[in-house]
């Protein structure tokens, strides 16, 4: 019990650390930041509900006005931006993400974590992201989705990089990887 | 005195055996454990207060105090990094948490808090952060915090890491002051020449037990002879 | 850890937390259903004057506050100079930074304290399923203490890759640093095991 807690708080404050770290300049000119990954992470290594829960402290405290999200963004702003259906999206998108590689425990922890990261880091994250958006910048779904291009090729790289890195922390530190247990 | 009484106890981990068949009584004031680094010290307290359960053997524990649960509150255990001990960010929210989880009501939380720290002199520490106090202030923090619970027994696991000279000399004051059973694991051997009885743990089992006469003299011309990594 | 505030106390700061966030849900809503940029423009620079009757380093930093928008405005800019009508995205530009801006205006005037009494009666329903309320606000506790210390681990990581190769890191050293994290957790979680009864 202590160390689901410890681990839930620690991951959350992961997150924090990985959107203040500074920026990486993709080839197209966009900057990514590491949190979405941080997102990713809780899910594929703390698993569903734990994962959630992680993501749904950060955000919590982001409301509150901690400048918590990349870029020292935080309090109700963030609600108010473009960005909004992401940030709303982000415990989803770990939950799911846990689940996928929760259930797939018979299959190697890299492949179930790359496949949890896609299916719930990307395909579930953008829906609430896109219809966000959409209703910000005043543009139809289509037309949001097409501007969602933008985050598409950073997305799929921190998948990537979140599937090996949860591969390598099952082998480092089993018993912490708590979606496969 | 309380009593910890140790029936052939083993643990192992992942493959290694850690601890082997540890056989003992502990019942004096001030107990010393020594050993190199990886001799097992950490684990043996941590079985010793109920962290972790051994894989062979049994561990009685006798105190005044009946108490079923496992960790037992009544065993206190201060750890050798304050920064992985101390959770909230004041002097008294620290020291109150294990009075809450003990059921103390706010009021006497507030008056054992009080005691506390008049007893090892820092009162005025009332409403300051603990970001703010240095290294060693802080380790004796998580002292203050355990020994407020009053446990009837304090495990001490190398808690004078990466302290200088005099604060080490000053925590070592407040330590010898302390009322109950004492179990210290440490490096700094002058500090355990006061002690009632050292066990000296190499491999995970016990090399050598007695007074610190006997016992510390034999360690330094081991380990000095025994140079290597 | 600080929460993002005005460098300086203001009066808003004497208006209840309730009553900020209500108005701001009102103005919000409300604001969607403007279709004059005219209105729009007016309404922006009205927010903006009212920053600045608090003085010129609160006004500063405000709008030092809307900059994470400006990605967007860029796309927006482009998109709609593309179709031509340019109007409707100065409409969607001006939109963005008001709501922005008003959102900003309530949390900055705002004490986390408040904020987070409003959240607990929000959540307050949540207490009659299986959530440990207790587990809940040991988690917060703990969040707010190891934030400073992972990012410390993280600067600390930083350094010693940049010094051993001599160029900046980026991806390499979230493994260690992960892995700093979890023996952390393993340490921390056996300190609050022995002072604590949690209920599992």
């Amino acid at each position: 019990m202590e160390k689901k807690i410890v681990l839930v708080s620690l991951f959350a404050a992961l997150i924090a650390v990985l959107g203040l770290a500074p920026k990486v300049m993709l080839a197209s000119g966009v900057p990514i930041t590491a949190q979405s990954m941080g997102i990713m992470l809780c899910g594929t290594v703390l698993g569903a509900q734990r994962g959630a829960l992680a993501v749904l402290l950060f955000i919590t405290l982001t409301a509150l006005g901690l400048p918590l999200l990349s870029g020292g963004r935080g309090g109700l702003g963030v609600f108010a931006s473009p960005s909004v259906g992401f940030i709303v999206g982000f415990p989803l998108a770990a939950f799911v993400a846990g689940w996928i590689t929760s259930k797939l425990k018979l299959i190697n922890v890299f492949y179930s974590s790359l496949l949890g990261a896609i299916i719930g880091g990307i395909l579930i994250l953008y829906i609430p992201g896109i219809v966000g958006m959409s209703i910000m910048l005043d543009k139809s779904i289509s037309e949001a989705a097409l501007i969602a291009l933008i985050y598409l090729p950073g997305d799929c790289i921190k998948a990537f990089l979140c599937a090996m890195l949860t591969h390598t922390l099952f082998k480092l530190r089993p018993e912490n990887v708590l979606s496969r247990i | 005195m309380p009593k910890l009484v140790l029936n052939e106890i083993s643990y192992s981990a992942f493959g290694k055996v850690i601890l082997e068949n540890l056989k003992f009584t502990l019942d004096e004031k001030s107990i010393g454990i020594i050993g190199r680094n990886g001799s097992g010290k950490s684990t043996l307290a941590k079985i010793l207060c109920g962290l972790i359960e051994p894989s062979k053997g049994e561990l009685k524990v006798h105190t005044n105090k009946i108490t079923g649960t496992h960790p037992s509150l009544n065993i206190g255990i201060v750890f050798q990094n304050p920064d992985h001990q101390i959770i909230f960010g004041t002097v008294e929210d620290e020291i109150g948490f294990g009075l809450k989880n003990l059921g103390y009501s706010k009021s006497e939380i507030k008056k054992k808090t009080n005691e506390t720290l008049k007893k090892f002199n820092k009162s005025s520490w009332i409403g300051l952060s603990t970001a703010t106090l240095s290294q060693g202030q802080r380790q004796l923090l998580c002292i203050m915090s355990v020994f407020a619970m009053d446990p009837a027994i304090l495990i001490l696991d190398e808690v004078f890491s990466g302290l200088d000279l005099p604060t080490k000399k000053a925590l070592d004051i407040y330590i010898k002051d302390l009322p109950q059973m004492v179990i210290h694991i440490t490096h700094d051997l002058p500090s355990l020449q006061s002690c009632d009885r050292i066990i000296w743990l190499e491999n995970g089992t016990m090399f050598l037990d007695g007074p610190p006469t006997s016992v510390l003299p034999e360690y330094s011309k081991h380990m000095h002879k025994h140079v290597s990594l | 850890m600080l929460a993002l505030r005005y460098p300086q106390q203001t009066w808003l700061e004497k208006i209840p937390a309730s009553l900020k966030m209500a108005l701001l849900a009102i103005a919000t809503s409300g604001i969607f259903f403007i279709d004059s940029t005219k209105i729009m423009f007016l309404l922006f620079v009205a927010t903006i004057s009212f920053q600045f009757l608090f003085g010129w380093q609160i006004l500063k930093f405000s709008l030092g506050l809307l900059k994470p928008l400006l990605p967007f405005v860029a796309i927006i800019a482009f998109w709609h100079l593309f179709t031509g009508d340019l109007t409707q995205g100065l409409l969607i530009i001006l939109r963005l930074f008001l709501i922005f801006n008003l959102a900003n205006i309530v949390t900055c005037s705002t004490n986390m304290g408040e904020i987070s009494e409003i959240i607990e009666k929000i959540l307050s329903p949540l207490r009659f399923t299986k959530i440990n309320i207790q587990a809940v606000s040991l988690c917060v506790i703990i969040f707010i203490r190891f934030t400073p210390i992972v990012l410390e681990r993280h600067k600390i990581l930083h350094l010693a890759y940049k010094c051993r190769s001599g160029k900046r890191p980026s991806w390499q050293i979230i493994l260690p640093l992960i892995l700093t994290v979890m023996d952390d957790a393993d340490h921390v979680a056996q300190s609050l095991r022995s002072r604590s009864n949690l209920k599992v």
